[in-house]
């Protein structure tokens, strides 16, 4: 059992100057407290947690309320039901006498409703004071607790053992298996410096630093609503759960795909324990530990985002596009081609049918910007979109912060350095025996492993209850491509997964429909394609008209 | 509810009105089974009764609260002819006379007057022969039928009161005893003793394990010859009958988990008319209000986690209420 984390807080009804709201999430300081503005009838709060957690018990410490009542609901609705009914904080005669103000009750499962069953990311919270005319009520502090570990430790449950080291299986090397996360990166990659990482590793990493320096200071200035309680949760994590959390994989400039290799190998595994006795030689790949966040400048954050906005009202519109555009990104008064999001306030507006029609899935609720904004950092789109289907895939791109909220760490702790994979030779497609080759040497010559789509057995690719792809438009399909040899095997593995995730074939170099090439040679082929024109007809969504 | 009920005497210069109206209201729960116009007449009988003043013309009667214009009406036709039509008609229909018969006896409503009706059961005479057809409180209720029938007079609510008293304090001192009731409104008759016990160990949180407090209450009661009959005997709730003199009184003792106690002794204490004003006023201040809780309602209207109450006035404040003192609950 332990603290759920909540991200942030998405609403309060008021709050006083000196009693702002976040404080009821500073366990530590019972002398900040919330409190409303004076006369109001109720004074409620709504968080969002981390992760959608089941409540099992409740701590509340009051700050001059009467009542308290805490609803639930999901993000993915505006419904809330209620987990806790209409609670006294305080009695009649205490309110009348101004004694105990500062009360703290404990709600555990006996309290609370059927709700607390199922698991949820969003409380509000009602407090009201109908015996004190015009004070100031609220809470000094509430915190939520948890019973299921994997929620806040997904190791313990997903994780793989890697040679003797378990590596960790989240969202995150989920992601690097849909094409969605390729295609986001293309463009990102020309400024990425620093390697993906989850925000939970940031945190950890943040934790342990400050445990190394023995200052408890919060280094992340724009993440100090969350950063204090995931402290707290972290500093009741056993050590041993943290090690394996720290494992981050080094990949240079424009490898995006080294996690993938080492997941797949090991899914690979997994999969066939027998193939193991055919790689007596076991490679170490090199793999350091806590690389750097991607970053970029604040104002280029959503560099590549276009969006349209539809069912918000001015002046929020306004504020949310103002805050977009901020972050680099394009406005566009109604849906085109060009566009990539659309920041929807609910579904079967107009504009969202559109995008649906033209099978756009970035369909994401005003709370990505907000939250990007106040953060300062990216967050994968899918955590906001606006269908519960799309939430529940995994996020197909990574978190960017902006510059000004760097967290330096370099910590080389040598056990952790390095992890024995095992690339296998994949048995599940034969036409391409050279990128296997390349995957291979890759794999052994070089710190940035290279892998493709071959490594993957091919159930696992058509198996969406594993990793369910966001829809692409399968322009290619019935088409056949050649990837000429004189591509380089990085390019070769791009066009190769751009192709095989448009629903396009391989086969011989005299059979095939396109030859992708660079060489000018080969360019003098009527039907030869530059990787150029795979992007365009990828951004254009069709076939372009070969030049 | 008690079946004599009384809200006005023959001192009342209105008495008259308010023996029709009360006649009305119980035609209308024992025979149409209207709930609502029987709570109207009674209503109406009892804003009359505390009038005061001799009603003249039913426009004069109009003005009060509580009479529209087919009591008005009702009431000039009074004034009038000195009788009602409404009331001859139900007066000299047999099922009406027979059920109203039959309901005099306690344990025995509309529901079961009409069926001993259906079978031929006209009258009480009838009945006594056939007693097969009644159950066990409805056997008792017609042996004592004419006891039952007489007003309990103050000064013997006192006596028993005492004698319970004295008897709960000599088993633990901490028990609390109210009776409640009219008597307690200060009446100076009551239809029947209806008493409340607590004692401060018995939470409601504490109810799934069995308890024979109240068993062991009746059993010391009996042995004293202060209970007589036991109509039937639960956890929580003792029906039965006593005899201090010679008249045998109806008596219910009910054993409340003290943290319900004090809504428990409101609710008892009526009037129920109060009753119904209370929790209305209640449910405008955001509570909901029952014999056993005072809960306050969520912003979604669900009734939340019942509140602290360590007196009656608590309630009372609890919703913003002026405090009414019992005698101040005669609606």
């Amino acid at each position: 059992m332990g603290p759920i984390s909540v991200d942030r807080i998405i609403s309060i009804s008021s709050e006083d100057h000196a009693h702002k709201a976040e404080n009821i999430l500073n366990v530590s300081d019972s002398h900040q407290t919330w409190r409303c503005k004076s006369g109001e009838k109720q004074a409620t709060v709504i968080l969002q947690f981390l992760k959608p957690s089941v409540i099992s018990s409740i701590d509340v410490g009051n700050d001059n309320s009467a009542f308290i009542e805490i609803f639930v609901g999901k993000s993915t609705s505006d419904e809330f039901q209620v987990l806790l009914v209409t609670s006294s904080l305080m009695t009649l005669h205490e309110c009348k006498n101004g004694l105990n103000v500062n009360k703290v009750r404990f709600f555990n499962t006996d309290h609370l409703s059927l709700a607390s069953k199922e698991s949820w990311d969003r409380v509000k919270i009602v407090c009201t004071q109908p015996y004190i005319k015009q004070s100031k009520y609220g809470l000094s502090f509430v915190t939520f607790h948890s019973k299921d570990v994997p929620q806040k430790e997904p190791i313990q449950s997903q994780s793989i053992q890697l040679g003797s080291f378990t590596l960790r299986n989240d969202d995150e090397s989920d992601d690097v298996l849909s094409a969605g996360r390729l295609f986001s990166k293309r463009n990102e990659n020309k400024d990425v410096v620093r390697m993906p990482e989850s925000p939970v590793n940031r945190l950890l990493a943040i934790h342990k630093k400050n445990l190394e320096t023995g200052k408890h200071k919060n280094t992340n200035s724009t993440n100090n609503i969350q950063t204090p309680l995931m402290n707290q949760m972290i500093s009741k994590t056993p050590k041993h759960s943290i090690k394996p959390k720290n494992i981050d994989l080094n990949v240079k400039k424009n490898d995006t795909i080294t996690m993938a290799a080492v997941k797949n190998t090991v899914k690979k595994k997994e999969l066939s324990p027998s193939s193991s006795h055919l790689q007596p030689s076991r490679k170490k790949i090199k793999l350091m530990k806590n690389p750097l966040p991607v970053t970029k400048p604040f104002s280029e954050l959503l560099n590549n985002v276009v969006f349209v906005m539809s069912g918000y009202e001015n002046p929020y519109r306004s504020n949310v596009r103002s805050k977009a555009l901020e972050m680099g990104a394009k406005y566009k008064h109604n849906w085109d081609l060009s566009c990539t999001h659309l920041i929807c306030a609910f579904i079967n507006t107009p504009k969202y049918h559109e995008c649906k029609r033209q099978g756009t899935y970035r369909i994401v609720k005003s709370d990505w910007i907000d939250k990007c904004h106040s953060n300062r950092c990216r967050f994968p789109w899918r955590r906001y979109a606006l269908d519960k289907l799309e939430q529940n895939k995994p996020e197909s791109e990574d978190e960017i912060c902006a510059h000004t909220d760097l967290v330096e760490t370099d910590d080389s702790d040598d056990e952790w350095n390095s992890v024995s994979a095992k690339p296998v030779p994949s048995t599940s497609q034969s036409n391409s025996s050279e990128n296997q080759q390349n995957t291979i040497t890759s794999l052994y010559d070089l710190d940035t492993d290279i892998d493709s789509d071959l490594d993957i057995p091919k159930d696992i690719l058509a198996d969406e209850s594993i990793v369910p792809l966001p829809y692409i438009d399968d322009i290619f399909r019935d088409r056949s491509f050649y990837l000429s040899t004189s591509l380089k095997p990085s390019l070769k593995q791009e066009c190769h997964r751009y192709i095989i995730a448009l629903e396009g074939k391989f086969s011989e170099k005299d059979k095939c429909d396109y030859i992708v090439s660079t060489d000018t040679n080969n360019l003098q082929f009527k039907n030869s394609v530059t990787p150029q024109w795979i992007w365009d007809c990828y951004d254009a969504r069709k076939i372009l008209p070969l030049i | 509810m008690s079946k004599r009920k009384a809200p006005s005497d023959f001192t009342n210069p209105n008495h008259d009105f308010c023996e029709f109206l009360i006649e009305l209201a119980d035609y209308e729960k024992n025979i149409t089974r209207n709930i609502y116009k029987s709570n109207a007449y009674r209503k109406a009988a009892s804003v009359i009764a505390k009038h005061g003043k001799l009603i003249k013309s039913g426009k004069e009667a109009q003005k009060l609260d509580g009479i529209g214009d087919k009591i008005s009406k009702k009431i000039d036709e009074f004034l009038e002819t000195g009788k009602l039509k409404k009331l001859d008609n139900i007066r000299n229909d047999d099922a009406s006379v027979s059920i109203k018969e039959l309901t005099r006896v306690s344990g025995i409503g509309p529901a079961k007057a009409k069926q001993l009706y259906d079978s031929g059961v006209t009258n009480i005479d009838i009945l006594l022969k056939n007693q097969d057809k009644l159950n066990h409180h409805q056997i008792l209720g017609l042996k004592y039928l004419n006891d039952f029938e007489e007003k309990i007079p103050r000064n013997e609510v006192i006596e028993v009161e005492q004698i319970i008293k004295k008897t709960l304090h000599n088993l633990d001192p901490k028990y609390k005893v109210t009776i409640c009731g009219s008597y307690r409104r200060g009446k100076e008759f009551s239809g029947d003793i209806d008493t409340l016990i607590s004692h401060p160990s018995f939470m409601s949180h504490g109810l799934k394990k069995k308890s024979d407090k109240l068993q062991v209450i009746v059993d010391i009661l009996k042995k004293n010859n202060l209970i007589t009959e036991t109509i039937s005997l639960g956890e929580a709730k003792f029906m039965g009958v006593c005899k201090v003199n010679h008249i045998s009184r109806r008596l219910d003792i009910r054993l409340n988990p003290y943290d319900q106690f004090y809504c428990a002794v409101l609710y008892f204490t009526g009037s129920d008319l109060f009753n119904k004003q209370m929790r209305e006023h209640a449910l405008s201040q955001g509570f909901t209000l029952n014999e056993y809780t005072l809960r306050p309602m969520g912003s979604t209207g669900i009734p939340g986690e019942p509140v602290e109450i360590n007196s009656e006035k608590d309630i009372f404040e609890y919703i913003d209420y002026p405090y009414k003192k019992p005698e101040e609950r005669n609606i």
